[in-house]
């Protein structure tokens, strides 16, 4: 039961969940209270905390999703036309995540104080992270894919 | 009238370093391909020898170290201040280096994995150009799409490593605005 392969399958689905569950908390759960509870300097001051931590956990979880993904291919032993299409997605997700974090996420937390140009940041911090959790739950929808479904890259390579 | 320059976005050096990258990735892969190194041997037979015998894993390092190279660059085209952009390339372009032998060892093993759709090249190849040079450009082509493999698979990795210096960077900077923020 407890293999190399499945550490790493086990390390690469909890790494899915913090990265996509960090992002989903903070979009869905934590900014609108944050917008109804506090008033602008406060919501800024903890924002920019936020923006800084989940930066950390995510850009970390996708290093490690990263990492573990090729080691997944390996032990796979194929690769297929719909492996190549989920490793340009991790490209493109690792792309967002470094626009989101290390450029907006960056001017939120070198900006002034709070203000129209803070707030639209914001926004767009939510869109960038909304569309990186989507493009990683659709990663999600391939990998099954790749093990479960019709195309399962084992079935075809046997 | 003076020209208004640009700044450059990818430093000089990080320019110098993908080149050298990219030229040592395609003379080796074009040396593999085309097996180049009885040539070598010809004008000096035991450079020839220490050729063949280290070309394969030179390409597979030269061209893992360009796709890292580019996955750093495409990384910081993403990220807009300067000196957390130069301070995150420093670094992963250190770690990239560490790690290279790594990087080559396990996207070559990945490479050597062929595609499942079953597409083959080579009877397409022989049929147009002979079997002679059909065999010869198959060759040549294998060597060039294990190339390019081997760079797909190290792209991630050169970005992934430039977003965790990122990450590093950005948690190590002082928070000294956050309470000028709130105090007005």
């Amino acid at each position: 039961m407890l293999t190399l392969r499945f550490l790493v399958l086990f390390i690469h689905i909890v790494a899915v969940i913090v990265a996509l569950g960090g992002s989903l908390f903070s979009t869905f759960a934590l900014a609108p209270v944050l917008a109804a509870e506090l008033d602008a300097p406060a919501r800024l001051r903890v924002f920019r905390r936020i923006v800084r931590r989940l930066g950390v956990i995510v850009l970390t979880s996708l290093a490690v999703l990263a990492v573990t993904g090729i080691l997944n291919v390996l032990f796979l032993g194929g690769v297929s036309i719909l492996l190549a299409i989920k490793l340009i997605l991790v490209i493109v997700v690792i792309g967002l995540a470094l626009y989101q974090y290390g450029t907006i996420g960056v001017q939120i937390w070198r900006a002034p104080g709070p203000g129209p140009e803070v707030a639209e940041l914001q926004a767009r911090f939510r869109r960038v992270g909304l569309t990186v959790g989507s493009l990683v739950l659709l990663i999600v929808y391939l990998s099954i894919g790749l093990t479960r479904g019709s195309g399962a890259i084992v079935a075809s390579i046997r | 009238m003076p020209r208004n320059k640009k700044p450059r976005r990818t430093p000089r050096w990080m320019g110098r370093l993908t080149f050298v990258a990219l030229l040592l990735g395609a003379v080796f892969t074009l040396s593999y391909g085309t097996g180049a190194h009885i040539a070598v041997r010809y004008l000096n037979p035991p450079f020839g020898a220490w050729w063949n015998s280290n070309e394969f894993a030179i390409l597979e390092c030269a061209v893992a170290a360009l796709g890292m190279l580019i996955g750093i660059r495409i990384g910081a085209r993403l990220v807009n201040d300067a000196a957390l952009k130069s301070r995150s390339m420093v670094a992963a372009v250190i770690v990239s280096a560490l790690v290279l032998p790594i990087v080559g060892r396990i996207g070559a093993q990945i490479a050597r994995f062929k595609f499942t759709s079953g597409a083959s090249a080579n009877g397409m190849l022989i049929d147009r150009f002979g079997y002679d040079t059909g065999m010869f450009l198959d060759k040549l082509l294998a060597a060039g799409v294990y190339s390019i493999k081997i760079a797909m698979f190290a792209l991630p990795v050169g970005m992934i490593l430039f977003g965790l210096a990122i990450a590093i960077f950005m948690t190590s900077e002082p928070a000294r605005d956050t309470a000028a923020a709130t105090s007005k």
